[in-house]
């Protein structure tokens, strides 16, 4: 089953980073680093979706801390209308979700992603509900 | 050319800050740094988001480091200036047995937290379940979580007692411990944070929605223990309550002691080498009015070693430190 | 007029600011809205500190203004054109700046009615006492062996800038009046430059503290001046004074818009807006050390800016494809994009100006008719990563 996080440069990447130096990085999941994670289409994720990736992860900084004002909180947005567009299409809509990170936060996004994984794998491969 | 060589000594925030400034001026910076790693003490530190940012400010840690990915700056991790000969515009620096020609030196050599053991009636080292502010940040760093339910935070260790030579307030310890506790119970529902304090430090802009979080979700209790001991749950602290003056117990598993920030124990031997004066409290003496400047000419201060700072903070003084260096060259040549 | 630099504001941070900059060899305009530089440090010499220093301070800054420009009896109306090439429009004329440092500090405005309380001859804020004590003669007259309580933590609660301001006076207060001084606040705010010394200095020349605790203070006019009423122990203390002291509201001051939202802790004394920068207690709640330091930061800040002005294009319009929808224009958060007419395409089109942008990507992922493209990470890529074709 393949799982992607779509990480922002300025948190998540660096907090991946810091969960693979210490050896807490869980394996399997694939990474695509983008500047903002306001950059993050919705395109995208359907795109990795319709690919064949059972679960998509959008990764950006905490609230009030974005170096671009708000892309974080339109990101998040932007996940939450995917969300409510996937649950009408009839697909679960925990396949998608959105964590906040922070660059001296790697064990706290170690566990969103290892809750993230859980749900996705209690979901099956990614076969219509 | 001596005139555009800057030598830094400390690479943690103030002094990072300070060096990348200089390198974007068009200055030749070396970054002298003690440990193998730079970031300093911050790069340490947790970041204390509850489910928003709390403007701690350890990002900005990283940040550095990205900036320095992409600056040139020589690096010299793992040593420490050995020698300092001649002035302003013309210094010859001995680091690690090279001799590096330099117009200025930026000092961002940081501070030592206060030492717990020098409270011995608080347990530190003694009793399972004491810990200093520092010790539980790396410990979230790393782990991200703490194994209690009752954590308690003791603030003023080490600070605002003539007594100890520490006749001033520290700054960063109250904001850190409403932000850990605020951020602790964030992650771990169930978890009762108690904070003992003499007098809030909230005022800053950047605590404005912290202090008022911590007033809802944070058990604030005026009045600081002196003793904690191992109890039959733990560990007992005895305080008096300040409004109806009543000696109070109570136990917790994890007591925090709030350090605060000490001028490095090595500080008045940097002096001597350097030339500089101490103040009071033994940090490096600035100008009056003049933070960034030492009492000699073409020796600029940056961060906690010239007083208690937090990181946002630190870091805007080592940019101010650049900017004086900057100018201060450009007087002596002319330019 | 063309500068390089346009510092708003002539106070502490503005001060060290423009003169920072100016020693870096920058072409620098000073503008205030006063006569002359200083801000709080020439208005109110004893509310940032010594009197004495204050001006000390003040002349060793004005000395070593030298060529720098200073506008006097200016205010900020208008703010056009982008980064690196900003027009100012200002009371009596027009500046060309390539970048803007507002240190514009804070608007104090007394509020009696907060403290429950009309305003009254022995009432005053802060500042007015501050501007009183300025002038000796008058000082004394008024208040010689007078009882004064000061009241903080109403109008503005949890204020350093003005617990240290109340602090400074409450001790010149004693040592130069003779008066009899009482403290009614909130946790004491001591985090600041020689302010826990200044605090027990103040409390053994005899100012008398009393805290908050749960039970509010209250203060009720009482023959001629005022009664205020605290809880020391749970019982009741019932201070009576001729003179109250207050604080003061305090918002700052703006006189441009720098971009959405409140500034992350990452940005500094950076704004969103490229070329903009802040310095001072507009942006933070500083003592005098801390606004000092603060413009020095920002002065670095600004002169790295100027250095690194490339007009990269980070992100570029296709105007051909581009629906006019202002979805872009809404969601930067630099003001970089604007509907403009384009040459190639000859119609309307967004187009980015690349020297506000900073190349995050909210457009492009936003733009419904996909013709943003990011240059550092355009579609293509993001979708070859994912094994997908566009």
């Amino acid at each position: 089953m393949r799982l992607l996080a779509f990480v922002c440069e300025r948190s998540a990447a660096r907090a991946v980073e810091e969960a693979r130096k210490t050896g807490s990085w869980p394996d399997g999941l694939e990474l695509v680093t983008v500047p903002c994670s306001g950059r993050v289409d919705v395109l995208h994720i359907t795109g990795a979706l319709t690919r064949g990736y059972a679960g998509v992860l959008v990764v950006g900084c905490f609230e009030e801390a974005c170096e671009f004002v708000q892309g974080n909180l339109v990101a998040r947005r932007r996940v939450d209308y995917l969300r409510q567009l996937l649950a009408q299409a009839g697909v679960q809509a925990d396949r998608v979700r959105f964590e906040f990170a922070s660059p001296a936060g790697a064990p706290r996004l170690v566990r969103a992603v290892r809750e993230m994984t859980e749900a996705v794998q209690a979901l099956g491969k990614g076969e219509r509900a | 050319m001596t005139d555009r060589g800057v030598l830094v000594l400390g690479g943690g925030v103030a002094g990072l800050a300070a060096a990348l400034s200089l390198a974007c001026m068009g200055f030749e910076v070396t970054v002298v740094e003690r440990e193998r790693a730079l970031g300093g003490r911050a790069a340490g530190y947790a970041c204390k988001a509850t489910d928003r940012c709390l403007h701690c400010g350890v990002c900005l840690v990283s940040d550095l480091q990205d900036e320095l990915a992409s600056a040139t700056v020589n690096l010299r991790t793992g040593a420490v200036l050995e020698e300092l000969a001649g002035q302003a515009g013309d210094f010859r620096a001995t680091v690690a047995g090279t001799v590096l020609k330099v117009g200025a030196v930026v000092v961002a050599t940081g501070m030592d937290p206060a030492p717990a053991t020098g409270w011995p009636d608080l347990g530190y080292g003694r009793r399972e379940g004491v810990l200093t502010a520092s010790e539980l940040e790396s410990r979230l760093r790393r782990e991200g979580v703490v194994d209690a339910r009752r954590v308690a935070f003791v603030q003023c260790v080490g600070s605002r007692n003539p007594a100890w030579g520490r006749g001033y307030c520290s700054e960063v310890c109250c904001p850190y411990a409403l932000r850990l506790g605020l951020s602790l119970i964030a992650q771990q529902p169930g978890l009762e944070v108690t904070v003992f304090y003499n007098d809030l430090q909230t005022g800053g802009s950047d605590l404005a929605g912290v202090y008022e979080q911590a007033g809802r979700k944070l058990r604030l209790l005026q009045g600081v223990p002196a003793r904690a001991e191992a109890g039959p749950d733990g560990i007992e602290v005895r305080y008096e309550s300040v409004p109806d003056a009543v000696l109070r117990r109570e136990s917790f598993d994890l007591l925090v002691l709030s350090t605060g920030i000490w001028p490095r124990a090595d500080a008045a031997a940097l002096a001597r080498l350097l030339g500089i004066n101490l103040d009071a409290s033994g940090f490096y003496a600035a100008r009056p009015g003049e933070s960034w400047r030492s009492s000699r000419p073409g020796i600029y201060l940056a961060g906690c070693c010239q007083k208690p700072r937090g990181i946002a903070a630190s870091v805007a003084h080592g940019r101010a430190a650049a900017a004086a260096v900057a100018a201060g060259r450009l007087e002596v040549t002319g330019v | 007029m063309k500068v390089e630099v346009t510092v708003a504001g002539a106070g502490p941070s503005g001060l060290s600011c423009a003169l920072a900059l100016a020693g870096l060899g920058r072409r620098v305009a000073l503008v205030d809205d006063g006569p002359a530089p200083g801000g709080t440090l020439r208005v109110c010499p004893g509310y940032l500190g010594p009197a004495g220093a204050s001006a000390q301070l003040l002349a060793t800054m004005q000395e070593s203004l030298g060529p720098l420009e200073f506008m006097a009896g200016e205010t900020l109306r208008d703010l056009t054109g982008g980064p690196g090439d900003y027009r100012l429009q200002l009371t009596g004329r027009q500046l060309e700046t390539r970048a803007l440092v507002l240190a514009t500090g804070l608007d104090l405005v007394v509020q009696p009615a907060d403290h429950g309380l009309t305003p009254g001859y022995n009432l005053l804020s802060l500042t007015a006492l501050a501007g009183l004590l300025a002038s000796p003669a008058q000082a004394v007259a008024r208040l010689r062996g007078r009882r004064v309580a000061f009241r903080l933590d109403v109008s503005a609660p949890d204020s350093r800038r003005q617990h240290a301001a109340a602090l400074h006076l409450a001790a010149a207060l004693r040592r130069d009046s003779a008066a009899e001084v009482f403290w009614f606040g909130r946790d004491l705010k001591v985090a600041g430059d020689g302010l826990d010394e200044l605090y027990r200095e103040t409390r053994d020349l005899g100012v008398t503290f009393f805290k908050d605790t749960g039970r509010p203070v209250v203060a009720t006019p009482h023959a001629g001046g005022y009664q205020l009423q605290a809880w020391v122990d749970e019982l009741p203390v019932v201070v009576p004074a001729e003179l109250m002291v207050v604080d003061e509201r305090q918002t700052p001051r703006l006189p441009v818009a720098t971009g959405p939202g409140r500034s992350s802790v990452r940005l500094q004394q950076r704004s969103p807006r490229p070329g903009i920068f802040l310095a001072g207690s507009v942006r933070a709640d500083l003592e005098l050390a801390g606004c000092l330091a603060d413009g020095r930061a920002a002065a670095a800040s600004a002169e790295i800016f100027l250095r690194s002005l490339t007009g990269e294009v980070r992100a570029e319009v296709d105007a051909a494809n581009c629906a006019r929808c202002l979805t872009c224009v809404r969601l930067c958060a630099h003001q970089a994009i604007a509907v403009a007419f384009s040459r190639e395409s000859g119609r309307d089109a967004a187009q980015v100006d690349p020297r506000a942008c900073r190349g995050c990507g909210v457009c492009a992922a936003a733009c419904p008719a996909v013709a943003i493209k990011l240059v550092a990470c355009p579609d293509e890529e993001i979708f070859r990563r994912l094994g997908v074709t566009a």
